[in-house]
């Protein structure tokens, strides 16, 4: 998995769904296929999560409580929010309310998480989307002018351009940008998502300039990256040169041929980027405050409030799978050699 | 005795109007950024006279694409060719001239981009080569019907990976056929193909050359196929010309070692002497690069090493 | 020849396959790009490993001269409560480096182990292991890592174990398709059919030729490790202070942004730095081993 970076870099499309025991014509059976192999992964994971989070030490209540509070009034607290019930009772109690769509209550600030979640997801995706559509138009016009121009200048510019942004923390980056566009130049506000009392858009983009380029920087030279390879090997391809022999220039080979060979597991990538779109910003809406689902697990976990933490494990895990299925599906509709195979082999 | 002359030189200074392609002292090295270039092609002659067929023959590495792609301008950046000429139709070439050449390729398999169906494969060449055509599907349809592609309205709509090898390999001839060339290449047209379809595919060249008035250049190892097909024949071995002539003259008065060795290799001739590389049984001073050609009639000529020169 | 002396005689044909290896690799590595990478990364982790002879304290308090930009006496200032910056820098160096080869011995290791195993045994374990790998593949990295963090006791040994446990996967994807490859070969299969045991066989035979890839995915993982150490302790959820690493002196410095940006500058620099050499050289050893194929 991903060192660290925000965003995962692309992955092979991975035969997962071939070594599930997939057998089968249709798409609809498919689907239901995956999905049915999907609860029980869902499940086993948020079984370990739990399991992990009720073997802490410490829990929520001493995450808020200090040496001078009531020993005894703490304890009523545990009681209360049955704390001290074994873990089975805890885990059944919480997985018989997330399947009655109760995601349960945080224990440190007493919302509704279904609530929490449902305005935060939001803020999430206005501020991951907008940068990886960015990074992904950038990455394939640069990685397709890249792999064009192999050896030459313009790419040789693009390819160590890409090997240094990837070597670079993209934490690190957002304090940079933070310290010169915040508090050097003064152009940008660095925190949060809305100055006080203000709800409009221009005080909205004002905000959502600097973690959405970071963010952008971030998602940009994996992207570019892969696409480059990509065009790369298309170019050694038989094809190609035999459009070079009946006389397609460069510029229709590309966009007529070697374009939507680059294009096709892009797509694939598209779906597998879902999980990013919720989770994918961790790192920055923490460094910005930004209040999104990211922000809000990172809180969770200093807190020990495991109602949050729980949640959008589950709701990240489930968006991985939901993705995988994403990319798997549009990989063979769009790929015509996979799909008149009857759709699944 | 046979007389020695350098070699091109019975070319003449002008080009002979009945032949389709002249190409005199074709050289290409490889020159990669770092390190030291390799030799591909060294003095390579080809001459296909009006209306013939040209085999082109040796083992794999001999130089027998190499020699099809540089005339085609299809070579790698580092590659760098020279040559004394090349006239193909009467034309000299020159950069950005569009030459009456088509090509049809080794692997079917690889040759078709999978994302586009045949319909667009055509259409494309079509709109390239006969820019003025009103109704292009129409006229790919008709193409595919010419090269023997029965159901050609469903095969246009399909992509590559539907049709078998041998409908593949048609459908690139039909690709080349739609360029309108005076000259065709085919680079091992039957080599990625079974058996009982090479015979077919062999079939519709012959018949295509005969229809459209062609001349063919037909690249092989496969020696029944040359005694089959071509007119003329030239032998490759390491990036030369180590005999070239006539197929009687070649096949029946075989002088070069080289060529005496392939056609002992033909199965059934050799009484099972065979085993390991033609190249290998050759005496070295055969292919060095004094070796020079000795013309045994107009058409028949040899490569012959230096020592023997002049007795 | 009797079946103990070939027990004991690995087959030739690995060392030469790995001999061939190393020569390509060193001339790759005499390139002048690599040459620079490596002298940069032999520069960066010579003065990490030199911090204890500069006499210098990492810990200590120094109140009257706190918040200090960089000057002769201290080359990178000091931080908010008068520590020499460049000191710490350096003691820092050596936790993120030591991190990024634990975590990488610990997931490569774990990988090797994995994939050999998928890739040499019973179709059943290899099902059963590729599902492992599928489930680890599934879970959200950054969160399950923040908050496994939170059962073991913050420091080194957590971040190599939280680390290395969750980017062993596509070493063991990697190895297992070699390994699938390799046991075609007709040594290997002469080895299992004379009938040494399986064990042996992979270790002996297909290990060494696997040797080339596992060296690409093991320097590509040390880059992935630093950065991924890094981002947890950045989180707070890695080394915690007194101890520093660079991730971990990234995290103090947002504080004093805006007054001492030099003290997220360096770290963060060294970081990428390193890490862009750490990937240069993994570039120059995945192309000798290429070149080989």
């Amino acid at each position: 998995m991903p060192a660290g970076r925000e965003g995962n870099p692309p992955s092979q499309w991975s035969a997962c769904g071939m070594r599930w025991g997939i057998q089968g014509r249709t798409m609809l059976g498919y689907i239901g296929r995956r999905l049915a192999v999907a609860v029980p992964l869902l499940l086993l994971i948020s079984f370990v999560v739990f399991a992990i989070m009720h073997q802490l030490p410490y829990d929520v209540i001493d995450s808020f409580s200090r040496p001078d509070m009531d020993r005894e009034a703490l304890e009523a607290l545990r009681e209360r929010y049955g704390l001290n019930d074994p873990f089975l009772v805890q885990y059944g109690r919480w997985l018989w309310g997330v399947l009655h769509g109760d995601f349960g209550y945080s224990l440190v600030s007493r919302h509704s998480i279904a609530d929490d979640l449902l305005t935060k997801i939001p803020h999430s995706i206005s501020l991951v989307l907008p940068a990886y559509l960015i990074a992904l138009v950038l990455a394939i016009g640069l990685g397709l002018l890249a792999g064009a121009n192999r050896g030459r200048p313009t790419d040789t510019v693009i390819d160590t351009s890409n090997a240094l942004l990837i070597s670079m923390p993209p934490f690190w980056f957002a304090l940079l940008v933070m310290y010169f566009f915040g508090h050097t130049l003064r152009l940008f506000p660095i925190i949060g998502m809305h100055s006080v009392g203000r709800t409009d858009f221009t005080d909205f983009a004002l905000h959502l300039f600097m973690p959405c380029l970071v963010l952008t920087v971030a998602f940009y030279p994996d992207l570019s990256r892969y696409v480059r390879s990509s065009t790369i090997a298309q170019l050694g391809e038989d094809y190609v040169m035999v459009q070079r022999a009946f006389g397609a220039n460069k510029r229709e080979i590309f966009l007529s041929h070697v374009s939507r060979h680059v294009l096709l597991p892009i797509i694939t990538q598209l779906g597998l980027a879902l999980p990013m779109l919720v989770t994918g910003a961790l790192i920055t809406e923490t460094i910005f405050a930004w209040p999104g689902v990211g922000k809000y697990f990172a809180d969770a976990v200093n807190t020990f409030d495991y109602p949050v933490v729980m949640a959008v494990l589950l709701l990240s895990a489930a968006l991985v799978i939901i993705g995988n299925l994403l990319a798997d599906i549009s990989y063979r509709l769009a790929d015509p050699r996979v799909r008149l195979k009857g759709g699944v082999s | 005795m046979n007389t020695v002359q350098s070699p091109g030189a019975e070319l003449g200074d002008t080009a002979r109007p009945d032949n389709i392609l002249e190409l005199a002292g074709l050289s290409v090295d490889i020159v990669p950024r770092r390190g030291p270039g390799t030799s591909i092609l060294r003095n390579v002659d080809v001459v296909v006279p009006r209306g013939q067929t040209l085999g082109v023959v040796g083992e794999s590495g001999s130089g027998k694409t190499m020699t099809l792609r540089a005339i085609l301008s299809l070579l790698p950046h580092s590659a760098q060719r020279v040559w004394e000429r090349c006239v193909i139709d009467g034309v000299p070439y020159s950069l950005g001239v569009k030459w009456p050449v088509a090509m049809v390729f080794q692997d079917p398999m690889t040759a078709l981009d999978p994302l586009r169906k045949i319909g667009f494969h055509l259409t494309e060449v079509i709109g390239r080569f006969q820019p003025d055509t009103k109704h292009r599907a129409k006229s790919a349809i008709a193409a595919l019907e010419e090269v023997g592609i029965d159901d050609p309205e469903r095969r246009f709509r399909q992509y590559p990976h539907e049709l078998s090898g041998g409908m593949r390999q048609r459908v690139m001839i039909a690709m080349a056929l739609l360029a309108r060339p005076k000259l065709l290449v085919a680079d091992e047209p039957t080599t990625a193909l079974d058996v009982t379809v090479q015979a077919q595919i062999l079939d519709l060249v012959r018949h295509v050359k005969n229809t459209e008035g062609l001349s063919v250049i037909l690249v092989t190892h496969d020696l029944g196929v040359v005694a089959e097909m071509c007119d003329q024949v030239v032998v490759m071995c390491a990036g030369r010309v180590v005999e070239a002539g006539t197929v009687d003259e070649v096949f029946y008065d075989a002088r070069h070692p080289y060529t005496v060795g392939l056609l002992d290799a033909i199965p059934g001739r050799s009484d099972g002497v065979a085993f390991g590389s033609v190249s290998e049984r050759v005496g070295a001073e055969w292919l060095s690069d004094d070796a020079v050609y000795s013309q045994v009639s107009e058409t028949h000529r040899y490569l012959v090493p230096s020592e023997q020169v002049g007795s | 020849m009797s079946t103990t002396s070939l027990r004991r005689r690995p087959a030739v044909k690995s060392k030469d396959q790995a001999f061939t290896f190393g020569r390509r690799w060193v001339a790759a590595l005499l390139t002048p790009q690599a040459i620079s990478a490596s002298t940069l990364l032999v520069v960066i982790v010579g003065f990490t490993l030199s911090a204890p002879l500069w006499g210098i304290n990492p810990d200590a308090l120094d109140l009257d001269s706190m918040s200090q930009p960089p000057s002769s006496e201290h080359w990178f200032g000091t931080d908010g409560l008068g520590r020499d910056y460049f000191i710490r820098v350096l003691y820092g160096g050596r936790v993120s480096l030591a991190v990024g080869l634990l975590a990488t011995l610990t997931g490569t290791g774990i990988g090797v182990v994995v994939g050999l195993a998928a890739g040499f045994s019973s179709p059943w374990i290899d099902g059963l292991l590729m599902r492992i790998v599928d489930f680890f593949n599934s879970l959200p990295w950054l969160l399950m890592v923040m908050v496994v963090s939170l059962l073991l006791k913050p420091g080194i040994g957590t971040i190599v174990i939280c680390v290395g446990g969750f980017s062993w996967m596509s070493v063991a994807r990697l190895v297992r398709a070699e390994t699938l490859s390799i046991r075609e070969r007709t040594y290997v299969r002469y080895a299992v059919y004379i009938g040494q045991s399986r064990a042996r066989t992979a270790l002996w035979h297909v290990l060494p030729d696997a040797l080339p890839t596992i060296l690409v995915a093991a320097s590509s993982s040390v880059s992935g490790a630093m950065m991924s150490e890094a981002t947890l302790s950045f989180l707070g959820r890695g080394i915690q202070p007194p101890q520093a690493s660079w991730g971990q002196l990234l995290q103090i410095a947002q504080g004093s942004l805006q007054q001492l940006p030099h003290l997220a500058i360096i770290p963060g620099a060294l970081i990428m730095a390193t890490i862009y050499c750490l990937n240069v050289l993994t570039n120059v050893t995945r192309q000798a081993m290429e070149a080989g194929q």
